[in-house]
């Protein structure tokens, strides 16, 4: 019986974390009549239950994604165990079928053969060009170097998860806090906010995404010691990516946000907290939050594809995730060649279409269901 | 000429907004549609036209102009006959023109959609707008003036028929007094029919040859203006209504009151639709809904004769004004001034002088009434008292108790909030939609009354719920769930929760239906006796000035002009513009 060593990246930790304040949030609503009635009415409408469960499946595979761990290799005895530098993780075993089973380059969904012809030695001796068979079934085919494109997808929610919800983590409360305030008092605090982000928004995004990642690049480079694997490398890659996605992605909504406070905030039930000596924090936590939160949620899910689609743009240009991450970016990516070869190899780039197509429109479903069940005037 | 027969009004949810209303236009004559909000006076203007919003429509009922049927008409003729044969003014003059095109070019547009031989200098001059504004834009010009332009474009198509609706409630009153004459003269000129819209009994009064009462989607009561207005409705409705509207006669006479508010669309009690509201209710009206017959929908009529006109003889109120001491509330030479800034580093090139050099004062018990019309400085005084102004600068002097309310800082600025409170001109606006009225009734009592503890808060806003006639089941519930008037109540409720001896009132009624005005009237009245609160009630709107007030400040431009006790300054105004301000008030 081989020993395992559970890995925890920085990322898995980011994310568990996340779903450590999901589940707080889960139990302190549960003791509250009010928002459990709430809740009740997003699972009630019939396409947040369903965009919940695709949700869900999604959210399953990503986190069972980030329980990784490393197996042990053998050890010659009395030396500390040794463990293998490679890290899988839980979703990894249970799709080790798939994982493994890896042809040598393109094959179609279902196909029986490879897509491309080879010279091959028969027994007699004669040299003929056929697609030599393959040796497993692949449901939605293989890619250039032969991997199952199930697989990859799959691989890849765990990517599209974190860049869409950590780079949402960055620029949520920046976009919040800038926005507001600058909405809210105005005078010179709008001034100097609009100065940043209009600074911010005359470069262009893809120059200066590019730039940092490219600096954070170098650091990774310079400090090959800070890892004990490449998957902790490309993790690291990944969580640089999301930072400075979000660090340069909060303009849009803070734009929306300035726009909506500078409106509420002459709205008589905020003069009237006023007049009560309700310090701001609190009239900003109570008054305006709850209303102008439709904004932030409809804004935040439709980035969320747009920051996939980022990530895809910026692996065209080699500033995106680690080559070696599975990533929609990176299906999306290679289709480029794939497109142009002839027979066309479409199916990485359907299968990263379908995935995320699911993913956003559930997303966008589930999002549409929570804003409906959280305003008041539906609630009767 | 038009002919509206049995028009009924189906909602997206199938409920009847308008429930079988007839009406009769005649050319040269003006018929007043009278109704408090919701009660479908504006979707049977809109029905006319044919332009009911979207998931609205016409389920029954004929409108015959001229032998034909405008509810069959093809849409492609309806077209040409908006405009052309009958024609709307709407409330907003604002978002009823293109902001980024001239007055001339709008008017153009209208001449040639129609066909027209008139020019665009002749409907100016028609709507005495001066020549010179042919070429301004719509944000260039007062809300008079653009009132005026909108109805030159209304009349580029001469149409036989003009609908008005509230044509003038975004207006201030010397200028809705000028738009009124215009309006009937343009109709005498031009032989037209007006339909005018108005929850107004003054401009019913002043305008109006036959008034058609509507209350829950259909004519309670059609008669001739003289008729009705020399206090003879028949309908109980419309006498309620005449006996609710606050006057310099009423003054300290209770106003009658009606209970509860006009039903929502389609909720409509069986039988006679007024019934639960009615004075005179016999057991046979919630049985029997009633026919209109003689032009009154009613099973027991009122005599025509009963009712004597009111007491002209202006009383003063109850003594509560002898000043017992200092005042009260204290402003001396008060200004408040907001920089105007430019350029990058923002700085102060001018100021504007919302109040300028304003002094006055108010004893407990008191209601001091500050008149005047929009833009005069009156929020800015309100806010600059309550210390709400922190981008103007405000100088002068305020005393509160003796206190100087302009220094006050932290701990003092706190006991400072909780003596002196106000109450917004919009109920919807004014309460948190996102908050339960549990936590909006708190809120004040959290950030000012600290030591409080959660149930002695619960028990003050249970108590304050009591006092404005609403219940602790209201905790609860989101403001959205209340009606206009219901809202109003919480607001005065969250005010008084933290017990305060100044109420700010800024237009606290000019949202709500007469009927509940009535009502918040009666309770604000009970309140003062009760409490010996001191009121500044803020309002454009003079007969409830002469009713409520007993003292009345008259401001513009940031100025003082007028002041003194109610009586007196009503009947013998002294400054030019108080008698402008009395002579321009309808009715």
């Amino acid at each position: 019986m081989m020993g395992i060593q559970p890995t925890l990246l920085i990322s898995d930790a980011v994310l568990f974390l996340l779903l450590a304040g999901v589940g707080v949030y889960v139990w302190r609503s549960r003791r509250s009549e009010s928002a459990r009635a709430t809740w009740r009415r997003v699972f009630a409408a019939r396409m947040g239950r369903w965009s919940a469960w695709v949700m869900a499946f999604f959210v399953s595979v990503g986190v069972f994604d980030s329980l990784h761990f490393r197996v042990a290799v053998e050890t010659p005895a009395g030396q500390a165990q040794q463990y293998s530098g490679e890290v899988l993780s839980v979703l990894d075993t249970v799709l080790t079928p798939l994982r493994t089973a890896s042809e040598k380059t393109y094959s179609a969904p279902l196909a029986t053969t490879l897509l491309v012809k080879e010279s091959v030695t028969l027994a007699d001796g004669t040299v003929a060009r056929l697609a030599p068979a393959i040796a497993h079934v692949h449901p939605l085919g293989t890619d250039k170097v032969g991997q199952d494109v199930l697989y990859l997808a799959l691989k890849s929610v765990r990517t599209g998860l974190l860049i869409g919800t950590l780079t949402t983590l960055v620029m949520l409360p920046l976009a919040c806090a800038l926005g507001i305030a600058a909405g809210y008092w105005g005078g010179r605090v709008d001034d100097a906010i609009q100065y940043l982000y209009t600074t911010l928004n005359s470069i262009p995004g893809v120059l200066l995404i590019a730039a940092a990642v490219l600096v954070v690049d170098v650091q990774i480079d310079a400090h090959g010691e800070w890892f004990n694997s490449a998957a902790a490398r490309a993790d690291l890659r990944l969580l640089a990516l999301c930072a400075i996605l979000g660090l340069t992605g909060w303009t849009g909504l803070a734009r929306l946000l300035r726009a909506e406070t500078l409106k509420l905030r002459e709205l008589d039930y905020i003069q009237a907290a006023r007049a009560f000596g309700v310090s701001h924090g609190r009239i900003l936590a109570r008054h305006v939050l709850p209303n102008v939160a439709h904004l932030v949620i409809i804004t935040v899910v439709l980035d969320f594809s747009g920051l996939v689609l980022a990530e895809a743009v910026l692996s065209y240009v080699g500033a995106g995730v680690d080559p070696a991450t599975p990533s929609f970016g990176n299906m999306i990516n290679a289709a480029r060649l794939e497109l142009a070869r002839e027979p066309v190899v479409w199916w990485p780039l359907a299968t990263a279409f379908a995935f995320l197509f699911t993913l956003v429109l559930a997303a966008n479903l589930f999002a549409d269901a929570v804003r409906a069940a959280f305003d008041p005037r539906g609630a009767g | 000429m038009l002919q509206l027969a049995d028009l009924v009004v189906r909602l997206p949810d199938g409920r009847h907004a308008v429930d079988g209303v007839s009406l009769a236009l005649e050319a040269g004559r003006c018929l007043v549609l009278l109704g408090e909000s919701g009660c479908g006076k504006s979707l049977t203007a809109l029905s006319l036209l044919r332009l009911l919003p979207e998931g609205v429509t016409i389920a029954g009922g004929q409108a015959r102009l001229a032998e034909q049927d405008l509810f069959s008409l093809p849409e492609r003729q309806m077209r040409g006959w908006r405009g052309g044969r009958l024609a709307m003014v709407f409330q907003e003059p604002m978002s009823s023109l293109n902001p980024v095109l001239t007055i001339a070019a709008q008017i153009e547009e209208a001449l040639v959609a129609h066909g027209s031989s008139q020019t665009v200098a002749s409907l100016l001059a028609d709507v005495d707008l001066p020549p010179q504004h042919a070429q301004s834009y719509p944000f260039q010009l007062s809300g008079g003036q653009r009132q005026r332009a909108l109805i030159a474009m209304m009349l580029a198509g001469e149409p036989e028929i003009l609908i008005a609706d509230e044509p003038t409630t975004a207006l201030d009153v010397t200028v809705q007094a000028q738009i009124l004459r215009l309006l009937r003269d343009l109709q005498a000129k031009r032989r037209m029919a007006l339909l005018l819209i108005t929850h107004d009994l003054g401009i019913a009064r002043e305008m109006a040859d036959t008034v058609a009462v509507l209350y829950a989607g259909q004519v309670v009561e059609e008669a001739p203006a003289s008729a009705l207005f020399a206090c003879t409705a028949r309908h109980p409705y419309t006498r309620a209504l005449m006996q609710v509207t606050p006057s310099l006669g009423r003054r300290g006479q209770p106003l009658s009151s009606l209970p509860g508010s006009v039903p929502m669309a389609g909720d409509w009690p069986r039988g006679c639709r007024f019934a639960p509201r009615c004075g005179q209710v016999q057991p046979r009206c919630r049985e029997l809904a009633p026919p209109l017959e003689h032009g009154v929908r009613c099973l027991f009529p009122l005599d025509q004769a009963v009712a004597s006109p009111p007491s002209i003889a202006a009383q003063p109120l109850a003594d509560a004004t002898s000043t017992q001491g200092a005042p009260l509330l204290q402003v001396e030479d008060l200004c408040v001034h907001y920089p105007i800034r430019r350029g990058l580093w923002q700085r102060t090139v001018n100021w504007v002088r919302a109040v300028d050099g304003v002094s006055l004062h108010l004893n407990r018990g008191e209601t001091l009434a500050l008149v005047g019309e929009s833009g005069c400085g009156k929020s800015s005084l309100a806010r600059a008292l309550l210390r709400l102004q922190p981008q103007a600068t405000v100088r002068g002097r305020i005393r509160l108790h003796g206190e100087e309310v302009l220094n006050l800082r932290g701990a003092d600025l706190h006991a400072f909030r909780s003596r002196a409170q106000i109450v917004f001109q919009d109920p919807f606006s004014s309460l948190n939609p996102r908050m339960r009225v549990g936590d909006i009734l708190e809120e004040g009592l959290q950030a000012l009354r600290p030591e409080m503890g959660p149930s002695a808060r619960r028990q003050q806003i249970e108590r304050m719920l009591n006092r404005v006639g609403l219940d602790a089941s209201a905790m609860p519930r989101y403001p959205h769930a209340f009606s206009g008037g219901q809202r109003q109540r919480l607001a005065i409720a969250r005010a008084l929760c933290v017990e305060p001896q100044l109420l700010i009132l800024d237009e606290p009624t000019s949202a709500l239906d007469v009927s509940v005005q009535a009502q918040v009237l009666a309770l604000l009245r009970a309140l003062q006796d009760e409490h010996g609160l001191a009121y500044l009630f803020i309002t454009h709107n003079l007969p409830l000035v002469g009713y409520f007030a007993d003292r009345v400040v008259v401001m513009r431009g940031g100025k003082i002009v007028e002041a003194g006790a109610t009586e007196i300054v009503m009947a013998a105004p002294k400054h030019p513009y108080t008698q402008a301000l009395l002579a321009s008030a309808p009715g």
